[in-house]
């Protein structure tokens, strides 16, 4: 049997794809955390009324230092020139990372799919020149190209977005490309030929849709690893603005007060990135597990 | 046969190269005036017109390309605002304190990523494997900045044992210059100390690299982990194990004779990846810990808009980067001759 036959028959069986990532404890404990996180988001205004006009925005705690988590702040309050209500910032800060991490992974993936199937399918010239692109991008680790791309951009979450889309499409391009090439001479591909079938109805109707799933995989595991590389940024001041609910941010605005030992404007949004990170990692292990158990070896747990 | 293939390999880097002057260069036109990163605040207007001249902002982008690359390739990278001085020079000054950071993080990990991996292959799926494997994944999971703010109220809040910066103001004012005589050989801290039989400097640089440099072991343990545990978990399941065992060797000589050597060869390839990132990967580190590194100097000429050092920067990170590549593609070919044959 065919692998993206084989995936794609047990990825249209989503009841027992959860069944099977329940099964295994790893797995399941990222399904777990993520499930945790999609329910902060969701429930966001309940846990933590909105703070009008713009909820992304902390509401604001006046006090001359850091005031400790107590009952009434859960988690603690940042100082000046923050002075953030820190379980605000968490709870808010998971729709603003679920919404980074979608945009970025989806967007990259929807021009690595592009790029990668023209690539392959084309192959010859075109194929050379797009992988050699790819590669330039490759050649710089990815915080260093983002962070080169946000700081030429002006400040703003828009523009961080951008620059991690910039980073993270030619990853999913050589993917893609690879497993086209190993379908595009499939007896069904000949057939459609044969058939006269247009060569851009071969490449979407019949090549793409079983040459995606491991980069579909793959991205699964990204939805974590974009935030902690957005929220680097963001520590370094090249994300959002100031007093968003967003993790890097809360943290940058914490650090002056961490040699003072006011640890909660630092640890806590740590933590809730930290668990998205693990959550994701988790999660897309299993799935992958799931999906092919053949693709095992290169995972993030080994 | 293998020359022939290192000629290969460094003659395949430069389209590489090339592509990646290119894409740098397009950055530097992403902003509004591309003759921004060389004006110097106290340039007068005719000083900033003769710098367009100069450079060529007149001309078309393709002659701007040619006469960028020609000045990149004479070393002239503008000029950093933040470094007040030529990025090149800059580049030059802060690269000893990244590297004395980089070097120990890299040493570090790779000898206890070793020693972990192979734990953990050996007691494939018994506790000690999954603890090696959750203390990897953590790593891997963990914001590097947050770990470093951590450790840093550690090390300085609860132990109270060392703050941030390469050495405590005491010693700075003791012995460096300007106000001591201590001289510089290499730029690493640890070693000119000794070399000038200074302990007490000695003893206090290593302190302050304790922290960022537990960081740096940390985030970059996780892959040299990984990678040595399934590759030898593989080449134990290799038809030689079985012929080595049944040949009377015991399990101990088959794991460090045999199996080690093989599996450790796409260590290698990691290895040389996980340099430049850590190189690369001290930008947050190095601004936690007030690092006068190469990093810091990165992150503050991001968040201070000086955009020829950031430009300088990339540029740097990304030929480190071929270069790293070459080397390890080439060891790799020197231990595996089948590599060269493809």
């Amino acid at each position: 049997m065919r692998v993206p036959e084989f995936m794609a028959e047990r990825l249209a069986n989503f009841k027992e794809l959860f069944r099977e990532l329940y099964a295994n404890p790893l797995s399941r404990a990222g399904l777990i955390m993520i499930s945790l996180y999609v329910f902060m988001a969701v429930a966001a205004p309940i846990l933590a009324p909105p703070n009008y006009p713009d909820p992304f925005k902390i509401p604001k705690v006046y006090s001359s230092v850091p005031l400790p988590p107590s009952m009434k702040h859960p988690f603690g309050t940042s100082g000046p020139p923050g002075y953030y209500d820190i379980y605000y910032g968490v709870i808010w800060g998971t729709l603003i990372s679920l919404r980074i991490s979608i945009t970025v992974v989806g967007l990259a993936l929807l021009i690595g799919v592009l790029v990668g199937g023209i690539s392959g399918y084309a192959g010859g010239v075109l194929d050379n020149m797009l992988m050699r692109v790819t590669d330039v991008f490759l050649s710089l680790p990815g915080l260093i190209l983002a962070l080169a791309i946000a700081s030429m951009l002006e400040r703003s979450l828009e523009n961080m977005i951008l620059a991690l889309i910039a980073v993270w499409w030619p990853g999913y391009a050589r993917v893609v490309r690879a497993e086209v090439l190993k379908v595009k001479n499939e007896p069904y591909v000949e057939a459609a030929k044969i058939i006269g079938a247009s060569k851009l109805r071969i490449l979407f109707k019949h090549i793409l849709p079983n040459a995606i799933y491991t980069a579909l995989v793959i991205a699964s595991m990204d939805l974590g690893l974009v935030v902690l590389v957005a929220s680097g940024l963001s520590f370094l001041g090249l994300g959002a603005e100031p007093g968003t609910a967003e993790w890097g941010v809360m943290i940058s605005e914490g650090r002056n007060w961490l040699l003072q030992g006011k640890w909660w404007p630092v640890f806590f949004p740590g933590v809730a990135i930290f668990f998205w990170v693990l959550g994701w990692s988790l999660l897309g292990d299993g799935i992958r597990d799931v999906l092919d158990p053949r693709l095992k070896k290169k995972g993030v747990i080994g | 046969m293998l020359l022939k293939y290192i000629i290969f390999r460094i003659l395949s880097a430069i389209p590489t190269l090339l592509g990646l002057s290119i894409l740098i260069f397009s950055l530097t036109r992403l902003i509004g005036d591309p003759a921004a990163i060389y004006i110097h605040p106290d340039m007068t207007p005719e000083d900033i017109q003769r710098v367009r001249e100069m450079y060529h902002f007149n001309d078309p982008i393709y002659v701007q390309y040619i006469y960028w690359l020609k000045g990149v390739l004479h070393g002239d990278l503008g000029y950093s605002v933040t470094a007040n001085m030529p990025v090149m020079e800059a580049i030059k000054s802060y690269l000893p304190a990244t590297i004395e950071l980089a070097l120990y993080a890299f040493a570090l990990s790779v000898v206890i990523g070793i020693y972990l991996g192979s734990k953990a292959a050996v007691n494939k799926d018994k506790p000690v494997d999954h603890m090696v494997r959750i203390i990897a994944l953590s790593g891997y999971s963990m914001p590097v900045f947050w770990l470093a703010l951590m450790l840093l109220f550690l090390f300085y809040r609860v132990f109270n044992l060392v703050g941030p910066g390469r050495l405590s103001l005491a010693i700075r004012f003791k012995y460096m210059p300007p106000y001591g005589d201590f001289k510089f050989y290499t730029g690493l801290l640890t070693i000119d100390a000794l070399l000038n039989g200074n302990l007490e400097v000695f003893v206090d640089a290593v302190k302050h690299l304790i922290p960022p440099v537990l960081t740096q072991t940390y985030i970059h343990l996780a892959i040299f982990t990984r990678v040595l545990r399934s590759s030898m978990i593989e080449e134990m399941s290799k038809g030689y194990v079985d012929f080595a065992l049944s040949k009377g060797l015991s399990y101990k000589t088959v794991i460090r004779e045999y199996i080690r050597r093989n599996a450790y060869i796409p260590l290698v390839n990691v290895a040389g990846l996980q340099f430049v990132g850590l190189v690369s990967g001290v930008v947050l580190t190095e601004t936690v810990f007030n690092w006068p590194g190469l990093g810091r100097f990165a992150a503050n000429a991001a968040m201070q808009l000086d955009h020829a050092a950031i430009v300088g920067f990339t540029l740097f990170v990304g030929m480190l980067f071929v270069i790293i590549n070459i080397i390890v593609d080439i060891l790799q070919a020197y231990l595996d001759p089948r590599i060269r044959l493809e």
